[in-house]
């Protein structure tokens, strides 16, 4: 009964959520659509996007081949479809290891202050090294493949979660609310699980949207280079490191996988700016405050 | 009727675009004269500084007046140009604030602050001038030492002295009218007796009109030529001070100033002299702490404290902000730990005691704090922040949430609360909340840390009540830490005063009043705004 009350206001409250942050809409759409294509590759009219045709090479584009051919004959668009699945998946996993960990230790350094000195300088080492350059050393350690590259864009993300993260515990910490709880005998994990988590999430996750935009452009950037993703997976990065030398007679092997890079980036971070302003507790707290 | 400085006459100031319309401020007339002080009374939600904001055209976007005139020396205000409107703020009218500090520029000396409005508005003044200037507006408002104090940059100054910068630079042009809007509210009661002094003064030397602003009656009559109660957007009543105050004729305004605490001294109570909690020297010094160990500016925020408590005693700690009174309060519930002196409470000394043994004996200490907007966990619902202190000293689910219904009937609020969040809630009803969710570890001791401070007139009364209440039922001993005297008196059995971090006098309420022997207790009452009123009114 009530199911049938709610659903409708929920849609409702959807909809002027999503009329009043226009930039959220076209965030979930493009991603929504990324995700789709990225699923849904097999179906799209797609070939193996590895098979090798000598005889069509740097075809433009055709009903057979939508996007035309690369420089060893293989189908563009098979390729890009199947590549969107390396960008969102580094992307997803970058930003979810990167919050989970860093928000452990961010957690334990605003919260247990004895280690705070220790982990805060061990982060501020992290990040003084440069992010390409640690993922250059990391891949060039332990040989390219997806996982490394998730770990080598992971690794100089954690440091700034962890300070976000502390930054935050340390003003939640002086709330009221929290000295009650102190006062009330509460254990420190359950203050932490409680009162603490809750109250600081919706920055970090707001960061975690960032984190994950840095993450598909850093790969993109790491497979141009050619010390990414390997190069028999079609990535958006390998396409455009394979079109370099036929920008000429080919443009769209770098301006398709170009602007489709271009395109989720900029998604994902407008999707991140719509999310700080509609999980800003001002703005949630101006509403329940009316009166 | 020329005399007027300020006319407002039926003004009414209206939500724009909202569906159907909704006034904030309806109807709404009054004037103020040359020389003359009038307050706007009203708690928050009144809509009083809606009308102050009306006159100096900074409504917020959202508000705009529909109906009604508001006349500064004769000239129209509603509709005239943003660019007039400038030209008037400053020139004819001013304006203070409750918050000096975020009002004034951090990273300017406060003399070139002021030198900065003479520069804007009066080209042709020369720099020497404008310094001359500068130095008797800082001489008027009687500034300590005016020719190196203007050098200074506002965290350098006491509060008080940098609402007295804010005053003159609102007075700086030589306005006709000065809104003040709750200004001394921040302050404490020696600085606030300064201030109201000092606008008394300025207005009698300087013919300015005032419209003050505030919801404190014990300020009303220490100032005002003339009264404005406003309630929900109307003006209820209006009148000469004198009238207003001796004569209300409506229940509201009687209801206002009965709240003002101080009206009556309680009668002395018997108590057992049952001592719960005995703190002997204890002293806190805070200290930065470098990258490498400690560093310096160790600086004593409470020395050498000693006092105790017995059980069914509400016992006040007054004194003005920073005289170490919540440290003393933080360092009693456990919240800090001492530098060095003993809490003994039961026969145990919990002042050093590590906080994995600590938690048992935090269940005898609960705390209820100033700001209810920050002392629940607004991502928590109201049942849920009820059962935790119970549940914590192991309780079981079912008897701890029969308990929170138990205590929220008991500060006055029903069930329907359980499944609320904060944030649905008034400042008042919260408060009541946050007392609730320190009675449902059954403490011994409740340590209320300003905890009707940042409440309406009307509801601090209707809290205090409900302290006596629950002081009578059940026995509880309260630690009462306010900076404001008149409300320690009508609760409190005993006081105990602060100054810069020591305890200077201690004793029962009534011979405390009667005869303190510090001199700075006696500043302190003499401080309290409205006394002489009070005085009066008690006799008759």
């Amino acid at each position: 009964m009530s199911a049938v009350v709610t659903s409708p206001t929920v849609f409702r409250s959807t909809v002027t959520i999503l009329r009043r942050h226009p930039g959220l809409l076209f965030g979930l759409v493009v991603i929504t659509a990324m995700v789709i294509l990225a699923v849904a590759a097999p179906w799209l009219h797609t070939v193996d996007p590895t098979y090798i045709r000598p005889r069509m090479r740097l075809k433009p584009p055709s009903a057979a081949f939508w996007f035309g051919t690369d420089s060893t004959g293989r189908d563009l668009w098979s390729r890009i479809a199947y590549g969107s699945r390396v960008s969102l998946i580094v992307g997803a996993s970058v930003a979810a290891i990167s919050l989970v960990i860093g928000l452990v230790i961010g957690m334990i350094s605003g919260v247990v202050r004895k280690l705070d000195g220790i982990i805060m300088r061990i982060m501020d080492g992290v990040m003084a090294i440069p992010a390409i350059l640690l993922a250059i050393m990391v891949v060039s350690l332990f040989g390219a493949s997806l996982h490394t590259v998730i770990i080598a864009i992971t690794l100089p993300e954690i440091p700034r979660v962890v300070r976000l993260t502390r930054s935050v515990v340390l003003t939640v910490r002086g709330e009221a609310y929290v000295e009650a709880a102190i006062s009330m005998g509460t254990p420190t994990p359950i203050l932490m699980m409680r009162h603490i988590l809750p109250n600081i999430l919706a920055p970090v996750i707001v960061q975690a949207t960032f984190t994950a935009s840095a993450a598909i452009l850093i790969e993109a950037s790491l497979s141009f280079l050619g010390i990414g993703t390997p190069s028999e997976i079609p990535s958006w990065g390998n396409i455009m490191a394979d079109g370099r030398n036929y920008f000429q007679m080919a443009p769209q092997l770098i301006m398709i996988p170009g602007f489709l890079v271009a395109l989720t980036v900029l998604a994902v971070n407008i999707l991140g700016d719509s999310l700080r302003d509609l999980l800003d507790p001002r703005f949630a707290r101006s509403v329940g405050d009316a009166q | 009727m020329t005399d007027h400085v300020l006319s407002i006459d039926h003004l009414t100031v209206a939500v724009t675009g909202a569906s159907e319309p909704k006034t904030v401020v309806t109807d709404v007339s009054l004037s103020v004269g040359r020389q003359e002080i009038v307050c706007v009374v009203g708690e928050s939600g009144s809509g009083k500084s809606v009308t102050s904001f009306s006159v100096m055209g900074i409504l917020s976007p959202g508000l705009a007046p529909v109906a009604g005139s508001i006349k500064l020396l004769g000239e129209e205000l509603i509709g005239a140009s943003p660019a007039r409107m400038r030209e008037l703020r400053g020139q004819r009218m001013a304006m203070i604030f409750q918050e000096p500090m975020t009002a004034l520029n951090p990273v300017m000396t406060v003399g070139e602050q002021i030198a900065e409005i003479f520069r804007y508005h009066r080209p042709e003044m020369s720099a020497a001038q404008i310094q001359q200037r500068v130095q008797s507006l800082a001489e008027d408002v009687h500034l300590p030492d005016p020719t190196n104090i203007v050098h200074r940059y506002p965290h350098q100054l006491s509060g008080g002295q940098r609402q007295r910068i804010m005053i003159a630079m609102a007075l700086a042009l030589e306005p006709a009218l000065l809104i003040a809007d709750e200004p001394t509210t921040a302050l404490d009661v020696t600085t606030q007796k300064q201030i109201l002094e000092l606008v008394r003064d300025l207005v009698a030397r300087q013919g300015i009109g005032v419209l003050f602003i505030t919801h404190d009656f014990g300020v009303v009559a220490e100032i005002a030529d003339r009264v404005v109660v406003m309630r929900a957007g109307h003006v209820v009543e209006s009148g000469s001070a004198r009238d207003v105050l001796t004569s209300p004729r409506q229940a509201y305004t009687r209801a206002l100033i009965d709240a003002v605490p101080g009206s009556k001294l309680p009668a002395a109570r018997e108590i057992a002299d049952d001592v719960l909690l005995r703190v002997d020297n204890l002293s806190k010094t805070y200290g930065s702490f470098g990258l490498f160990g400690r560093a310096r500016n160790a600086n004593p925020a409470l020395q050498n404290a000693s006092l105790s408590l017995r059980k069914g005693e509400i016992l006040g700690i007054v004194g003005e902000s920073g005289s170490g009174k919540s440290t003393l309060a933080r360092c009693i519930s456990r919240l800090q730990t001492p530098t060095s002196g003993d809490i003994w409470l039961g026969g145990i000394n919990i002042a050093q005691m590590q906080e994995r043994k600590l938690r048992r004996h935090r269940k005898a200490i609960q705390v209820v704090f100033q700001d209810p907007n920050r002392s629940l966990n607004p991502r928590l619902r109201i049942g849920d922040a009820l059962v935790e202190g119970a549940r914590n000293f192991g309780v079981d689910a079912r008897e701890a949430s029969q308990r929170s219904r138990r205590l929220l009937d008991l500060v006055g609020m029903d069930d329907s609360a359980l499944d609320r969040f904060p944030h649905q809630f008034s400042g008042g009803q919260r408060q009541r909340i946050c007392i609730a969710r320190a009675l449902a570890s059954e403490p011994d001791i409740l340590v209320a840390d300003e905890a009707v401070s940042a409440l309406d007139v009307s509801v601090q009364a209707q809290v205090l009540e409900l302290l006596k209440d629950l002081r009578e039922r059940l026995g509880l001993a309260i630690i009462f830490i306010t900076h404001d005297l008149r409300v320690a008196g009508q609760l409190c059995d005993r006081l105990v005063v602060m100054q810069s971090g020591k305890i200077v006098e201690q004793g029962p309420t009534g011979s405390l009043f009667a005869a303190p022997r510090q001199a700075y207790t006696r500043e302190l009452l003499a401080a309290a705004p409205g006394r002489e009123f009070l005085a009066s009114a008690q006799k008759a």
